[in-house]
């Protein structure tokens, strides 16, 4: 079973990985790291490893061979008079360029046939009025994140930020490393790589401070976001009774439990690294509190966005047929207008790409391009806006303005949302179109006890979400809770901790009546 | 090893054991304080019928139901009563898992000697993960990782320390209504909706794959009640929506390779004069207390063919017939629904 928060992970996956890892010297720590992780990834894929594997051959082979490269490389310039060294260079970067080409292509492939290829059967049948069948792939478990941190690794290695690692194992546990496999955070083998290999020595204040996150995880996944799922399997599933305001509701808590449960679970796995003394990439930063869509996807799944802009965006923007736009473009129009021309043609492939590794489904491209379209036309209108806000005396530095920019920014992600959560695109439709339809506030939460849902449940989500806005405030100020919670006497810690432990025991969504709840994103 | 053993490390270990004990012991005192099955009994709104068990005397119980929503909806043990005189209870929660079904036998056949269990069926179809869903059904699943999976230990420790699984007990009231300390673990309802069914029981060939978890708890649960002495049959109700011929023929299958008794009532809508128009409360999950008759008529008669009833002591049948009449008082005027 896949659950980051059970007692099987937290007691025999992680505790006695945590135990042993611990209890080892430095030297071969990485090894008990290994372990854990390969056992948990192989009994909770059911065996299914065969993509890993292959992904894991493959960047090994391509890191080591990028790397004989670059070493010929240098060595030969080293060696060469001054004129021949301009040659050199650009031989082995053609041939590094081919060796890494080759090896992001076989790992894409392997995503792509691991995660589309009925998708792509699918679309074709649409098209062409065929009934080809579908092909009995399993899509194995955290295939869209392991994939991305492989290419990351040939990528870095090939623009020198890192070594190539002899080791494969060493690759083995960067890719399969029990905290980061299922739904990410999508790491870097520069950032979490070398750690995975160093195991720094753990001490009390970091098991401290990391139990703490990892309690506020689950917190956010088990107390709030396991809750509101109630209320949004009742509205998504039969969205027809329900009333706008219902559907309104229904995609606000969506937006909640997702946010939640996502957050949530990097909590807890930033909380878990923090106590084996690993920094983990953060991959939340206060979405809510964005002014603009652009800044929310710099606060929201941070590691997929830093993602797509170094490997995708970059390598859009500094290739070969954008420069000549660019060129073009200067010529035509102003500046503002002739730098924004070619960057909005490297960002459609970066929200391509981002709907795309989100599911295969049209609806998730559409989810991609969703953002790609109105963050276009924000871009190319900035200059009217501005001269707008002029106009009408706007201060667009003033507090009033800036909260309007937020609850604008959470209204078009709930809307992102409705495509995110709908079946298909129709429902999604249809669900739109009922809000404007059926506007009866006293059928709010028609149809909503008949799933379970109780006052109870409503009332403790929106007792979660003042806790987190607090909470969320209070960090935007810089002021940092745990460190304050940490300096406390020991008693007074202990009282705390075991306060929050039982607060998520008793009030958690789980058990009886409560159906396990998967993760979002470890389907994805 | 001499860096990892330094005082400062075994100072730090013992705190981190003393907290660990501290949680343990706090764990199990309010374990066996607070969160118990007679508070859950008593405030647990949405799974407080399925302990409807603790209120009945000691070894009164013939027959028992375990299952989830579709069961509490269909089966109605004074009805059953006043027909047969059966003395039983359904034992049922929403979403309640083949797991949860033997952990409540378990329990029951603490106090009671039932001479039958009804299993209701539609429990075979529920899945730990969407993952394991879709290896299953791809075929790719069960195999020998099904054996390494470490899940047993969640429910273990859910049972060692019963706040996991009577946490709730904070979201009910304590006045529990009449209706809900008479009716033993039924959940009387009589709205009607009509139901338009697509595709209800096309006979097919295929068989739904069931999850290793699933059968690996339903063996357990088929096993404690024949070493209790109990008769084991397995039942589906009628549902529209979540039964096809698939999920029949995998059942059949379970029940032929461990000889139980299997009865679909989905194939005997008609000799149940069951009806898409009056016999559902919603879009075709669940039936009405219409519904809900049929079934338990049906079921009284079937259960003839088993040696089941015991000799109940003339104060029990007072209380049973008792509470028959004041269920018939209630359903005869009008009421709110519950």
């Amino acid at each position: 079973m896949i659950g980051y928060t059970t007692f099987s992970f937290f007691l025999l996956y992680f505790g006695i990985t945590f135990v042993v890892y611990s209890l080892l010297p430095q030297k071969v720590r990485w090894v008990a790291l290994l372990l854990g992780s390969v056992t948990f990834y192989t009994i909770s894929a059911k065996g299914h490893v065969f993509m890993l594997i292959a992904v894991n051959l493959i960047v090994w082979l391509v890191g080591l061979w990028l790397q004989k490269l670059s070493d010929t490389q240098s060595a030969k310039r080293k060696a060469a008079p001054k004129e021949e060294k301009k040659a050199i260079k650009a031989k082995y970067n053609g041939y590094k360029r081919i060796v890494l080409a080759l090896g992001a292509v076989s790992v894409v492939g392997i995503l792509l046939t691991g995660k589309y290829t009925n998708f792509f059967i699918e679309t074709f049948n649409a098209v062409f009025s065929q009934h080809a069948s579908m092909l009995n792939i399993i899509q194995p478990l955290g295939l869209s994140f392991f994939t991305l941190q492989a290419i990351s690794y040939i990528a870095d290695i090939y623009y020198g930020r890192v070594q190539a690692e002899k080791n494969p194992l060493r690759i083995t546990l960067f890719l399969s490393f029990m905290l980061t496999v299922v739904e990410g955070p999508i790491a870097r083998y520069g950032q979490l790589g070398a750690q995975l290999n160093t195991c720094k020595i753990n001490r009390l204040e970091d098991v401290s401070r990391g139990f703490l996150r990892v309690l506020w995880g689950l917190f956010k996944k088990v107390f709030i976001a396991d809750r509101a799922v109630l209320l949004v399997t009742a509205v998504f599933d039969n969205y027809e009774s329900f009333s706008g305001f219902g559907v309104v509701a229904g995609i606000v808590f969506y937006t909640i439990q997702l946010y939640c449960e996502f957050s949530g679970i990097m909590d807890v796995m930033c909380g878990l690294g923090q106590m084996m003394g690993i920094e983990m990439p953060e991959n939340f930063k206060r979405p809510f509190f964005a002014k603009s869509i652009n800044e929310f996807w710099q606060r929201w799944h941070i590691t997929l966005g830093a993602w797509l802009r170094d490997y995708i965006f970059y390598g859009v923007s500094f290739s070969k047929g954008i420069k000549n736009l660019s060129s073009k473009t200067r010529k035509k129009f102003s500046p503002y207008y002739s730098n924004l021309i070619p960057t909005t043609v490297a960002l459609f492939f970066v929200w391509f790409a981002n709907g795309f590794w989100h599911g295969s489904g049209w609806k998730y491209i559409v989810y991609g391009l969703y953002y790609y379209v109105l963050m276009t036309i924000g871009l190319f209108l900035e200059p009217l806006f501005a001269k707008l806000s002029k106009a009408l005396r706007i201060d667009r530095e003033s507090k009033g303005f800036g909260v309007f920019r937020v609850i604008r920014t959470i209204v078009i992600v709930n809307f992102g949302m409705l495509i995110f959560r709908a079946d298909d695109l129709g429902v999604a439709l249809k669900m739109f179109t009922s809000i404007f339809s059926n506007l009866n506030p006293l059928t709010l939460f028609l149809g909503v006890y008949d799933f379970n849902t109780g006052a109870g449940d409503i009332v403790l989500v929106f007792i979660g979400l003042a806790a987190m806005v607090v909470v969320g405030v209070i960090s935007e100020k810089g002021i940092n809770i745990t460190e304050r919670i940490y300096k406390l006497p020991y008693v007074a810690k202990l009282g705390i901790y075991l306060a929050f432990l039982f607060v998520i025991i008793i009030f958690g969504a789980y058990g009886e009546g409560y159906g396990v709840v998967d993760l979002i994103y470890a389907n994805f | 090893m001499k860096k990892v053993f330094t005082k400062e490390r075994v100072r730090d270990t013992a705190k981190v054991l003393c907290f660990i004990l501290v949680f343990v012991l706090l764990l199990g005192l309010t374990s066996h304080w607070f969160f118990t099955e007679k508070t859950a009994v008593s405030y647990y709104h949405i799974s407080r019928d399925a302990y409807s068990y603790v209120r009945e005397p000691d070894n009164t119980l013939d027959a028992v139901a375990v299952g989830n929503s579709d069961i509490y909806s269909a089966f109605s043990p004074l009805d059953l009563w006043n027909e047969y005189g059966y003395t039983s209870i359904v034992c049922a929660s929403p979403k309640q898992t083949a797991q949860d079904s033997y952990y409540f036998m378990k329990r029951i056949f603490e106090k009671q000697r039932p001479k039958l269990v009804i299993i209701e069926t539609d429990m075979f179809f529920s899945y730990s993960t969407r993952y394991e869903k879709a290896l299953i059904r791809k075929g790719k699943a069960p195999n020998c990782f099904d054996d390494l999976d470490p899940e047993y230990l969640d429910d273990e420790i859910s049972h060692l320390f019963p706040i996991f699984q009577h946490h709730n007990v904070w979201q009910g009231d304590s006045k529990l209504s009449l209706l809900k300390q008479i009716c033993r673990g039924y959940k009387y309802n009589d709205t009607v909706v009509r139901v338009k069914p697509r595709r209800y029981l096309k006979p097919t060939k295929e068989k739904s794959k069931i999850s290793p978890v699933v059968i690996g708890y339903m063996d357990r649960l088929v096993n404690l009640c024949k070493e209790n002495g109990a008769e084991v049959m397995l039942a589906e109700v009628p549902t529209v929506l979540a039964w096809d011929g698939r999920r029949l023929n995998a059942v059949k299958d379970y029940a032929q390779s461990r000889k139980l008794d299997f009865v679909d009532l989905n194939t005997r809508f008609r000799e149940l004069k069951l009806s898409f128009r009056k016999s559902f409360r919603d879009k075709g999950n669940h039936l009405n207390y219409s519904g809900a008759k049929s079934v338990t008529k049906w079921l009284g008669i079937y259960m003839s063919s088993y040696d089941i009833k015991l000799r109940k002591s003339e104060e029990v049948a007072r209380r049973w017939d008792r509470d028959y009449a004041l269920f018939q008082e209630y359903i005869s005027q009008p009421h709110e629904e519950e």
